[in-house]
């Protein structure tokens, strides 16, 4: 099947701007000269993405190719590119506006599902942003469990944030979405690979990706931008 | 299983995608606030108010206010 150009909806980022509300801006001033991708940090890992190319297909009307893709989900929002940017385009907001838009297209919830655990562990219940169990596996190595550091200084194994402090926590989530979102992801585990047994391992082999994430049914995502490459590119 | 984004989508081109996509930006950015989405939101603020002393104390006085506003945005009637 071939795409043609009339499919493209070149109006809409014209119909976007509006809607919300000066968030976005200058996409349209893009010169296309690929500073944002020549820094990019995730781009060195996965060469199939590309800043630029996504910002070219969001400013044409491409849509389809944008919200079906698993690029859209390798930025891990530091801002490189809108420092680089000649034209003071915010790349990554763009990016976070059109995960939404890709999550209420279907796509991309397996990736949300993974803040869950951390949520609902830590952060909602015990006010904690940063977990012992989440740090860099080579600090694990040469530093040490952080809870033992804190216990050797006299300090409990986790740090204690007050009850106010946690009501308050809990009240932004609720107020936010971010509870009732919460719950509307929960109900399917994601596999691990480090600690699945044979039985989990057979699943995997036949089914590779959830299906449903909660009560949200997932659809396939695409290399849409060129092949994932990975490791081989990244040291080439 | 389709093999690309173009078989995955079938028929439907981009305009359709960016009909939907419009809307639910217009509905996520939109000032107005359903009843729905309100009263999710009441929990999280009657949790957090009665939490600490302060806050307890002006959700008690606030409470008497409160309530006929709440009777009339289910029933749709205003006491008088």
């Amino acid at each position: 099947m071939l795409e043609q150009v009339k499919d493209w909806d070149d109006d809409f980022y014209e119909k976007f701007k509006p809607i919300a509300m000066g968030f976005v801006n200058e996409a349209e001033k893009c010169l296309q000269c690929g500073k944002c991708t020549g820094q990019c940090p995730a781009a060195a890992v996965t060469p199939s993405y590309n800043p630029r190319k996504i910002i070219r297909d969001l400013v044409n009307g491409n849509l389809k190719r944008v919200f079906s893709s698993v690029e859209l989900w390798q930025c891990f929002f530091c801002s490189g590119c809108y420092s680089v940017c000649p034209m003071d385009i915010n790349f990554p907001f763009f990016v976070f506006m059109f995960r939404l838009a890709a999550m209420n297209e279907g796509y991309g919830w397996e990736d949300v599902k993974q803040l869950e655990g951390y949520a609902e562990k830590d952060y909602l219940k015990k006010g904690i942003t940063v977990s012992t169990f989440e740090r860099n596996p080579e600090a694990m190595e040469t530093v040490g469990d952080i809870s033992k550091i804190r216990m050797a200084a006299g300090l409990p194994p986790e740090r204690k944030v007050s009850d106010r402090g946690l009501a308050e926590i809990n009240m932004i989530s609720d107020l936010s979405g971010m509870t009732s979102f919460m719950k509307k992801i929960g109900g399917v585990e994601l596999l691990d690979c480090k600690t699945c047994d044979d039985a989990q391992m057979k699943r995997c082999k036949n089914k590779p990706l959830p299906a449903k994430v909660g009560k949200i049914k997932t659809k396939l995502r695409f290399y849409n931008y060129g092949e994932p490459g990975g490791k081989a590119h990244a040291e080439a | 299983m389709a093999d690309n984004y173009l078989e995955a989508y079938g028929q439907e081109t981009s305009r359709d995608v960016a009909g939907r996509t419009a809307n639910y930006f217009q509905d996520l950015f939109s000032l107005e606030m359903p009843l729905g989405r309100m009263m999710k939101m009441m929990p999280g603020m009657v949790k957090f108010a009665a939490a600490g002393k302060d806050t307890r104390e002006d959700l008690f006085k606030f409470m008497p206010q409160m309530m006929p506003m709440m009777k009339q945005a289910f029933t749709g009637k205003k006491e008088e």
